[in-house]
């Protein structure tokens, strides 16, 4: 009697589908799980977990259509505390199945038993074989999983007394198959953190410090995109709940499967999948990946991140601007998803997508997954291999946030107090306070150790640490304070008087703690008149923290990526360990950072109530989904710049030209668990993702040229991608020429000499290549050979005289005609001359150079303080019989004798 | 007007029997053209300084638009931040060091210059330059060739 009514309660509740999951009992410690065969064996090792007392899940036999696939429709979670009330389950003829319920001791992630159990053939198994065994255990071949010939689904005979993790662990011990595991629904975080034209507002891709953030703690998206856009060519699979097709900001990159022609009702393509034309739905088997339920909200948003269009003067942009996104759905109103549709999900995505993104996980392996991604990572793209990018996950930190609403204005004893029982200790028994933020923004952190004034009542020390794990490490802080040690049944308290304005009072703090009896509570005494006015409840419990990476990021086939902060530090929520890749751009997981903009569900439905996320806001999208989906995009624009890349040449770009950013040092091999290789780096990874081309610049030298004649050569380059600017690196170009970006050296040479210059050809920075060139200029005037003339010694210039005065000043230049005096013809192209400078002032030089050429750097003399000097010269003159005078120091009067010339 | 080379009022040398007569030669006038400092850093015609007793070869020929059929140059010589009271001698490269001197000069310069015509010899370092006492850097400046 008691059983019927919960039965037909449930069915009719049901319009969430598996979405109304019981809550655990509180205060009732789990029952350890009977006999130790909870377990299921993955890669030869059993998975631990632990049985639920209270629930099991069924399915009515009604429910059970014949495509349904696992994981969506059909199963329920039941309430059934009792065995009295299992065996009632199983009697009742309105229900097909009955199974049980487990958690994964570690993360608290559950797993539901289903009536299957995957299995996979040795090479050279047969389906024979296969079924005799099957059928031994009382199991029947119901499928193959699609997309293999080798994996299958089997189905309990009788689903509502048999055991799938039995069966499975019998198939795995007759050691005839590669492996067998139950096929579970399995329940996995969704690693997004909603704390719930705008590119100015995407910090992630351009940080210029919004919102006090750090500048450049970003992905250098802008300098990447000089590189490449994206190309739609490039498919990321979003998989993962919903994908709204129709956003304005997504409808333009959304995958069309060019194979298969829409509502046709037949496979055109041949991957098993009808009418299959923008993704599959594997949570209902359908063609409909959009949202379907006020839970579908983390898909639109990933796929903003990953490839929101880009420079469409719309919305936001994608890290990858013109990549394709193709939407392949395992959630359905719910964060449970079963492994055979999953399985399938990831051997889709891979059939058309070459980059698979996922943002969700759990902490227990699955045989049948890892298979999918072995294949994607062999046959994905053609051969080449998928890249493959999941989250880390989000669950390393325990910190929280305690808001006193409303303070009034004033000046307030403030005291906290961490309090023990005397009995029972738990997790850690202790509280590290990150930072304490006043009204008005008055930030107090421990950066510097525990404020001046404040004082501890009784005089236990209250510590000061280094511990990053523990404070607010997206906020860059690395220190805390907690309370000493305590023994049972004592307290400390930390007291400190702080005149405030009037506004909300918020406290980052980490709690591990008997939950209900240790602990830290807040008293505030308003005006510190000595009466409490506000006192906060206990703060206790032991957070359910997990540090390492969860699956699938954890296979050795997938990246696994971390979230860092707009102050690029790692967000202190993302679980580091040794399979970490890198962290990337998210939200910083504290009130005092930012989150990600990206596209959301339009109008009411998804995080925000608009069109996208807002960063600063409560809606912002975040986590190390946000991370993922940006790590996706960016590899996007790898494959885009070098279609062949090998997926583990893609990670080792990835990894290799992260920036070393953050508060934990980086060990020899460049990397350490909470950071992995560093924060990502789109620009210098798409940069490196090409291997350089050595570029060439022709000819090996350039002919010579000649003063006063025009030139005209052009430098060749060859080698890398065009466009290749060529450009004067070192030295300079020979006075009078140029040298375009093409390559067209020209102009009229003014100056001779000798010049040695570097020319380099470079194409946006990422490959280049120079030749130096010496070039030698002939004077080009230069008459023929001439002979020389005598002439009696002749003072032809003196400027202590009226025609050639006055002093030069130092810097001064003054044009010299040495033609026509002295009986020197106009034919004259040099003289034998003696120039004297008159008692100098300074010291300094005297240069003559042809009047109308470039002086060169040369002198003629060189004078000294006080000393009348003379020097030889022969001195070349211009066609008008000049030479030019420049003095380099005092102003100095000048005398040039002639002895004879040259024509 | 008689058409004769004459080398008065220059210091010419000519290291060599050889040499002497090589002739005769026309003049060339160049813009005038830096192509040797020793204060730049170390390289054929740069740094470094020239120390006591010591002798540097610099190339002229094809630098500085004096072509390599160039017999003999005319040039600005210029010596600064001597350490000791000293002379300078100048000769075709490959010779033996002729016993003149064509600039002398002291410490309490700040620097000194002095127009000479000198011969070149084959050699790719065709000019040698030589320093009796102390250190001093050289700086030369060619203002034409004969050929």
């Amino acid at each position: 009697m008691v059983l019927r009514v919960l039965v037909v309660a449930l069915w009719f509740c049901s319009a969430t589908a598996i979405a109304i999951l019981a809550e655990p009992p509180s205060k009732v410690p789990p029952a350890p799980s009977a006999g130790g065969n909870d377990y299921y064996y993955f890669a030869g090792e059993r998975v631990p977990l632990q049985r639920s007392q209270t629930e099991v899940v069924v399915r009515a036999k009604n429910e059970r259509a014949p495509h349904v696939v696992t994981g969506g429709r059909g199963f329920r979670v039941v309430s059934a505390g009792s065995d009295e009330a299992v065996r009632q389950l199983r009697a009742s003829p309105s229900v097909d199945v009955v199974a049980h319920v487990f958690e994964d001791p570690r993360t608290g992630l559950r797993l539901l038993a289903t009536d299957e159990v995957l299995v996979k053939l040795r090479p050279g198994g047969t389906k024979k074989e296969l079924a005799d065994i099957a059928a031994g255990l009382g199991l029947t071949i119901d499928r193959p999983l699609r997309g293999t010939s080798d994996e299958f689904v089997l189905r309990l005979g009788d689903g509502r007394n048999g055991d799938a993790l039995e069966k499975a662990r019998l198939l795995h011990e007759t050691g005839v198959f590669a492996w067998a595991e139950p096929s579970f629904i399995r329940q996995y975080g969704k690693f997004a953190l909603p704390n719930d034209p705008r590119f100015p507002q995407q910090w992630h891709l351009d940080n210029s410090g919004q919102g006090g953030g750090r500048a450049n703690a970003d992905v250098d998206a802008v300098t990447a995109w000089n590189l490449t856009t994206g190309h739609a060519n490039i498919v990321i699979a979003i998989v993962d709940d919903g994908v709204q097709k129709t956003h304005e900001d997504l409808a333009e990159n959304i995958f069309t499967n060019p194979g298969e022609i829409a509502a046709n009702g037949i496979d055109d393509d041949h991957n098993g999948y009808i009418d299959d034309v923008h993704g599959w739905d594997f949570s209902d088997d359908d063609n409909d990946a959009d949202p379907s339920s006020a839970e579908d909200n983390h898909g639109t948003a990933a796929a903003g991140v990953a490839a929101a269009r880009g420079n469409n003067a719309t919305g936001g942009s994608g890290a990858c601007q013109s990549c394709s996104i193709l939407p392949v759905k395992i959630f359905s109103a719910s964060v449970y998803a079963g492994d055979a549709a999953t399985a399938e999900a990831l051997r889709y995505a891979a059939g058309l997508a070459d980059i698979l993104n996922g943002g969700w996980g759990s902490g227990t392996p699955s045989a049948a997954l890892q298979s999918a991604i072995q294949t994607a990572a062999l046959t994905g793209r053609g051969g080449r291999g998928a890249v493959m990018f999941f989250a880390s996950g989000n669950a390393a930190s325990g910190l929280r946030e305690h808001v006193v609403p409303e303070l009034p204005a004033g000046t307030h004893s403030f005291r906290w107090t961490y309090r023990k029982d005397d009995s029972v200790r738990a997790g850690d028994d202790t509280a590290w306070f990150a930072w304490m933020l006043f009204p008005g923004n008055v930030l107090v952190n421990f950066e510097n150790g525990i404020p001046s004034g404040w004082t501890m009542i009784p005089t236990y020390t209250w510590r000061w640490v280094r511990d990053p794990r523990h404070s607010d490490e997206g906020r860059c802080l690395a220190h805390a304070i907690l309370p000493p040690a305590l023994t049972d049944g004592q307290s400390s308290t930390l007291q400190f008087v702080k005149t405030v304005a009037a506004g909300p009072f918020i406290t980052s703090l980490w709690v591990s703690s008997e939950a209900g009896y240790d602990g830290v509570v807040l008293e505030i005494d308003y005006g510190n008149d000595g009466s409490v006015d506000y006192t906060s409840p206990l703060l206790s419990g032991v957070p359910k923290t997990n540090a390492g990476i969860s699956y699938p990021a954890k296979y050795p086939e997938t990246f696994a990526v971390g979230a860092s902060s707009n102050h690029d530090c790692r967000a202190a929520y993302s679980q580091g360990g040794g399979e970490l890749d890198f962290i990337a751009p998210s939200s910083g997981g504290s009130r005092l950072t930012l989150g990600v903009e990206t596209t959301d569900r339009k109008g009411a439905d998804g995080f925000d109530p608009g069109d996208y996320t807002v960063g600063a806001g409560a809606s912002a999208f975040g986590g190390t989904s946000a991370s993922t989906a940006l790590a996706s995009g960016v590899a996007g624009l790898i494959l885009a710049r070098e279609p062949g890349i090998a997926p583990g040449a893609v990670r080792q770009v990835m990894r290799g030209w992260a920036d070393k950013v953050g508060l934990d040092p980086y060990y020899s091999a460049g990397r350490n668990d909470f950071y992995g290789y560093g924060r990502l780096n789109a620009y210098r990874s798409v940069l490196a993702a090409r291997p350089c081309a050595m570029i060439t610049v022709s000819p090996p030298t350039l002919p010579n040229g000649e003063t006063g004649v025009a030139y005209h050569h052009t430098l060749t380059t060859t080698g890398g991608d065009a466009p290749r600017i060529v450009s004067v690196t070192v030295g300079s170009l020979p006075p009078g020429l140029t040298l375009s970006h093409e390559g067209v050296l020209s102009g009229t040479p003014t100056a001779a000499g000798t010049f040695t210059f570097s020319v380099t050809a470079s194409n946006w920075g990422e490959c280049s290549g120079y030749r130096t060139y010496h070039m030698v200029i002939a004077d080009g005037a230069s008459p023929a050979g001439r002979s020389l003339y005598i002439v009696t010694p002749c003072r032809a210039i003196d400027s202590r005289g009226a025609a050639n005065g006055p002093a030069l000043p130092d810097l001064g230049t003054r044009d010299l005609q040495l033609t026509g005096v002295c009986g020197i013809p106009s034919t004259a192209t040099a003289v034998v001359a003696i120039l004297t400078a008159v008692a100098p002032t300074a010291k300094g030089t005297l240069s003559l150079y042809p009047t109308g050429s470039q002086w060169l750097g040369t002198s003629t003399l060189s004078y000294r303080t006080g000393k009348t000097r003379a020097n030889n010269a022969i001195v070349r003159l211009s066609n008008q019989g000049q030479t030019t005078l420049l003095n380099k120091g005092a102003t100095v009067h000048f005398v040039i004798d002639v002895t004879g010339y040259f024509e | 007007m008689r058409k004769i080379l004459v080398l008065a009022a220059f210091t010419v040398v000519f290291a060599s029997t050889a040499l002497a007569q090589n002739g005769p030669l026309q003049y060339y006038p160049l813009t005038p053209c830096r192509v040797v400092d020793t204060r730049n850093s170390v390289s054929t015609n740069g740094g470094p300084i020239v120390g006591t007793n010591s002798s540097r070869s610099f190339q002229i020929r094809g630098l500085c638009g004096v072509p390599n059929s160039s017999r003999a140059v005319s040039l600005n010589v210029t010596v600064t931040q001597a350490t000791q009271a000293s002379y300078l001698t100048v000769w075709p490269s490959g010779l033996n060091r002729p016993t003149v001197s064509m600039l002398n000069f002291e410490p309490t310069d700040p620097a000194l210059a002095n127009g000479i015509i000198v011969a070149v010899s084959e050699n790719a370092q065709d000019l040698s330059v030589y320093n009796n006492f102390g250190n001093v850097h050289v700086v030369i400046d060619v203002t034409g060739y004969f050929q």
